[in-house]
């Protein structure tokens, strides 16, 4: 423990402390998307900062693993009484502590900031999505030691930093170990992720074993290879694992009843204030309309599944979806505007063309009007007709008096189903 | 060969020897390499702007490397006894780096034209002076060992808030990935580097020089200010 505080003291990383968690914080709160708010997004975002950290945990301990060549001290620190990897390893978790502290110090300002405006499950799921960066930190900081004592001290905090870079990008883009989001409908399971934890304190272990060149003839070429197998094993742990997951949908989501029932994940109970808002427009509507007896939060209706990575639908009558990932009220609006367009027209064939294009004009009409009015908060590239018909539905919303637009609702309903619906 | 070329040469080639030259030339050849052959591959990455992120190239990363590694050739262990040398071994060390600089961008610049397109290699031709004077600017004020950080902090910048938000479009201040006729960036990519050929040439021995220059002029504008070995 003595020699560990006198290496915490001594550390050059110790500088990494303040610029690290200023840079870490930075991206965590100073993007311009919209911060979600609950506990699975909470903990991604944080977790986003690593990806930036860990460049240069494995520049810093690059530096660091090469300090005793630079100095010269090869000879002295092959001699040592103390076994070499007792020091190295204590050299190492001193660094390490200081490249994580940066980490864990923005996680627990996210936490904070979520933690001060909601009351919601989800805590487990943002402990994954932090677990998840530390396993990002631990990989950079080993593969900066193994760049360290692989390189010549020169060049070896660049060439761990930039080959860090690479490797992240690939393993992130392929093992999912850096996502970008994390909505309650994908889960980090604990166990995929303690074993990749294992994995990278393996590969750490493996890489501070690594003796000096100084040493028995074949020692060195021996230590290179168990660090490379022990990396070798990373890289199959994280294949063989699958995070983030699919989430199956909970058997007792959040269930709001108005005059449609709505439910939701339990971590997104902070919409349910939105969803009543939504509803109390559906009750104000001008026009009596069919309804959906339910609509659900995205992925909770069990209509899809997954075989070998391809997502299929399953055959069958499920309730309506809506996604409201970002506290869109649009979002929602559109999605229960759609549903119940799609209640009103049940029966009617969509293949049947409609050049008007009625559908659209009743759902973007029925969006304008349980968004509470206003200009779309999102961008689209429909086709032009599609946008012209949007276009007229939230225009007779926005500049026709109650009773016109009941009368222009049930004319178009009509119209559609006289024209257009050979069933309905 | 007269015996001042080949003591010139001796120097030069123990110059290169403490420099590793070796391996500094096989990581331009290796970024060369990959450039070639996995240049055009996009890695996905956060940005601020969504939580889609975004996707940058391996030649966008990799030219930082190939911008930032020839400082690593003012780098020594006796840094502090070479900042005390003579005009001779300034001219020397200022040749060394400008070749390791036109070397390091002849390979990714070739590797980029061979192996990704023209409208990248010409790309990456405007961003390495800026890469080169982010470098020396850090090797300057951290230490020419540390001069990769801020590079690598500067394209964390523009990785992560260098998106407008809008599919393929930038900040003006992301010179590695706007268009080549985009005046702005290009005004700052040369800034940098000019930044980085100044704060390069501030040595020690400048800087003395100057600090000694502003004091004698103060001294003759203040009498009272005078030394005690001072000529009135």
């Amino acid at each position: 423990m003595t020699a560990f505080l006198l290496h915490l003291r001594s550390s050059v990383a110790r500088w990494a402390l303040v610029p690290l968690t200023v840079l870490g914080v930075a991206v965590v709160f100073g993007g311009t998307r919209f911060w979600v708010g609950i506990w699975p997004e909470t903990g991604a975002a944080a977790q986003v900062s690593a990806s930036f950290l860990s460049i240069f945990a494995a520049g810093v301990t690059a530096w660091i693993a090469a300090t005793v060549e630079v100095r010269g001290m090869r000879e002295q620190a092959a001699a040592a009484a103390l076994r070499p990897l007792t020091v190295e390893l204590t050299r190492f978790a001193a660094a390490l502590t200081w490249l994580l502290a940066p980490y864990l110090l923005v996680s627990a300002a996210a936490f904070t900031y979520t933690a001060v405006s909601i009351s919601a499950p989800g805590i487990r799921s943002f402990v994954a999505y932090i677990m998840l960066g530390v396993v990002l930190m631990v990989f950079a900081t080993a593969w900066g030691w193994l760049a360290g004592r692989l390189f010549p001290p020169l060049i070896a905090a660049l060439c761990a930093a930039l080959s860090w870079f690479l490797l992240a990008s690939v393993l992130g883009d392929s093992t999912g170990a850096a996502p970008l989001s994390g909505p309650p409908w994908l889960e980090v399971p604990f166990p995929a992720v303690g074993l990749r934890l294992v994995a990278v304190l393996v590969f750490a272990v493996a890489v501070c074993g690594i003796g000096w060149r100084a040493g028995r003839p074949g020692r060195f070429e021996r230590q290179i290879a168990g660090a490379l197998a022990a990396l070798l094993g990373v890289a199959v742990v994280h294949v063989a694992t699958t995070v983030p997951d699919r989430r199956t949908p909970v058997a007792q989501p959040l269930c709001v009843q108005g005059t449609i029932e709505y439910c939701l994940w339990p971590e997104h109970a902070k919409y349910r204030s939105m969803v009543a808002e939504v509803d109390a427009q559906v009750a104000a509507l001008p026009v009596t309309l069919p309804l959906p007896r339910r609509i659900v939060d995205y992925r909770l209706s069990g209509s899809t599944r997954w075989v070998d990575d391809i997502e299929m639908d399953i055959p069958g009558d499920f309730d309506p979806e809506f996604d409201i990932s970002e506290e869109s009220r649009w979002a929602l609006a559109r999605a229960v505007g759609r549903a119940i367009t799609q209640k009103v027209f049940d029966g009617c064939d969509p293949a049947v063309e409609d050049p008007q294009e009625r559908w659209e004009q009743l759902s973007a009409w029925l969006e304008w009007r349980l968004a509470g009015g206003g200009t779309p908060d999102y961008r689209t590239n429909a086709a032009d007709d599609t946008q012209a018909a949007w276009a007229t539905g939230r225009r007779i919303a926005a500049e026709r008096s109650e009773q016109d637009q009941s009368v222009w609702v049930t004319n178009l309903i009509a119209e559609k189903k006289a024209d257009y619906c050979r069933a309905g | 060969m007269p015996d001042e070329r080949q003591q010139y040469l001796q120097v030069v080639r123990t110059y290169l020897l403490a420099r590793r030259a070796w391996w500094l030339l096989a990581v331009m050849v290796t970024i060369g390499g990959i450039v070639g052959v996995w240049g055009s591959l996009e890695a996905p990455t956060p940005t601020a702007a969504g939580s889609a992120g975004a996707t940058v190239q391996f030649w966008r990363l990799l030219a930082v490397g190939a911008g930032s590694l020839p400082v690593l050739t003012l780098a020594s262990p006796l840094a502090n006894l070479e900042a005390a040398g003579a005009g001779p071994f300034h001219r020397l060390r200022s040749i060394v780096l400008g070749l390791a600089f036109l070397l390091s961008s002849a390979s990714i610049l070739t590797a980029t034209a061979i192996g990704v397109d023209g409208a990248a290699m010409l790309l990456i031709a405007r961003a390495l002076p800026a890469w080169f004077g982010l470098a020396l600017l850090s090797g300057r004020i951290l230490g020419w060992t540390h001069s990769w950080i801020l590079p690598w902090a500067t394209l964390c910048v523009m990785i992560y808030w260098g998106h407008s938000g809008n599919p393929g479009q930038y900040h003006w201040w992301e010179f590695t990935a706007q268009p080549l006729h985009h005046l702005p960036s290009a005004l700052l990519a040369g800034s940098l580097f000019a930044a980085g050929l100044l704060a390069y040439t501030l040595s020690s021995w400048r800087l003395h020089r100057l600090r000694h220059t502003s004091d004698d002029r103060l001294t003759e504008s203040d009498p009272s200010k005078t030394g005690p070995h001072s000529i009135v």
